[in-house]
């Protein structure tokens, strides 16, 4: 056998083995849909009216009262004359899931009662936008909210039947979805006119009365199957992610929500990352685990192999070689 | 069209390629870097880190050493070369004087 035959059947088994990275193996997406462990909304600092300007509890001689005259655990997001009246963060146990999301969906079902503070739900207009600060669980605070990064948002959709509920798409928000503490839901101030008045209401995953809907749902579509957090992180605090703190997005139009705070609100902690069961009554859709064929997340690096093979004989002939200047 | 003189120099393809393994490992740094931070879970940082990072460091270590040794061995070339050149240049010396003397 001439040796341009045995260097061609080499390559050719090189080159073989190395593609073996390259083939798709059959693996099914997994579809967790998991609650908000900790939920909270705010409302504007009625001080901010005042020509004094805005009141903070750190200027206050005593802890700022609840304000809510809303059934407790009750979530809001409103819109009134132009101005936000409310919103609402969902902290999510995101830190514990893999990197590579590949579909999100919210699903918010709706408490509709007028007494609960229900108020033309249906002409609402949200965004779901990401924060990165802690999120705690209050009613109505007039505290500085945490900071929201809007720079990618996600537009929910008013859906009536068969119950109504909020739904969105979280696709824009995938990329950096697992480094946010939550999102953020709030009026979306560009679809928003200023007659619009509205108030959307749903339920914290604790709320006890008997109003109480079901809490809102993400359903999350990832390639690996999620981790279960360990025990230590057992209801712990989702850490700082070290991310820039965004510039935060000014809330609409008209909003009299106070400044930021001096300090960082202190982190509740919140009950352990939980699936929610699927005792969700109409509205919540749960997105079915879907088979699809997915390789190695990184197969190029199967080339390496053939890098080093290329690369080692080049480094030898470039050590070796006569380096004389030719004249 | 002439290529200029210093790509005629034999050492540029090696240096080119060694100064490219040193970007390599930049860049393998670069990507661990991005690797770990979209993520706060441990164990999904720990490989980027190790791979890209280790992995880098080896790349810029091992490139950055074979620029210094071919910087030492075209030296040594171009100082042979001048030797060389020297030598000849007395060779030609002592036979111009012996024909000078005949």
């Amino acid at each position: 056998m001439s040796r341009t035959a045995i260097r061609l059947v080499t390559a050719t088994f090189v080159v073989g083995s190395a593609a073996i990275g390259f083939v798709p193996l059959a693996q099914a997406d997994t579809t967790t849909t998991i609650a908000p462990t900790t939920e909270g909304w705010y409302q504007p600092n009625p001080s901010c009216a005042a020509p004094v300007g805005c009141l903070t509890p750190s200027g206050l001689p005593a802890p700022t009262p609840a304000t809510s005259p809303y059934p407790a655990r009750s979530l809001h997001v409103g819109y009134t004359a132009g101005q936000e009246t409310a919103r609402t963060y969902l902290a999510l146990p995101t830190a514990g899931t893999t990197l590579s999301l590949t579909a999100g969906h919210l699903t918010v079902p709706l408490d509709t009662a007028a007494a609960d503070g229900d108020s033309n739900s249906a002409t609402a207009k949200l965004q779901v936008c990401l924060t990165f600060k802690p999120i705690v669980a209050v009613d109505g605070s007039v505290d500085a909210p945490p900071k929201t990064d809007c720079t990618a948002s996600a537009a929910m959709t008013y859906v009536a039947t068969p119950a109504p509920h909020f739904e969105a798409d979280l696709a824009s928000l995938l990329d950096r979805l697992i480094g946010a503490t939550g999102l953020a839901l709030l009026p979306d101030g560009t679809q928003a006119k200023p007659s619009d008045s509205w108030r959307v209401v749903f339920s914290a995953h604790d709320r006890t009365d008997a109003a109480k809907t079901a809490p809102a749902s993400i359903a999350l579509t990832m390639e690996d199957p999620p981790t279960a957090p360990s025990a230590e992180g057992q209801g712990a605090p989702l850490p700082d992610s070290g991310t820039p703190d965004f510039t935060a997005v000014a809330p609409p139009v008209g909003t009299g929500f106070a400044p930021g705070p001096a300090v960082d609100a202190p982190v509740v902690t919140g009950p352990a990352p939980a699936v929610v069961p699927s005792t969700t009554t109409g509205p919540v859709t749960v997105t079915q685990p879907r088979l699809i064929t997915v390789g190695y997340a990184y197969p190029a690096v199967w080339l390496l192999p053939l890098g080093f093979l290329l690369l080692i004989p080049t480094v030898a002939r470039a050590l070796t070689r006569d380096l004389t200047p030719r004249t | 069209m002439r290529r200029p003189a210093w790509t005629r120099d034999p050492a540029v393809p090696s240096f080119v390629l060694f100064t490219a393994l040193v970007l390599a490992g930049f860049i393998a740094i670069g990507l661990a870097w991005r690797v770990a931070a979209r993520t706060l879970f441990v164990p999904f940082q720990t490989p980027a880190l190790v791979s890209g990072a280790m992995g880098g460091l080896a790349l810029i270590l091992l490139g950055s050493g074979f620029v210094s040794i071919q910087a030492g061995r075209r030296a040594a070339a171009v100082e042979r070369a001048e030797t060389e050149a020297l030598l000849d240049e007395a060779v030609a010396l002592v036979e111009a004087v012996k024909r000078s003397r005949a």
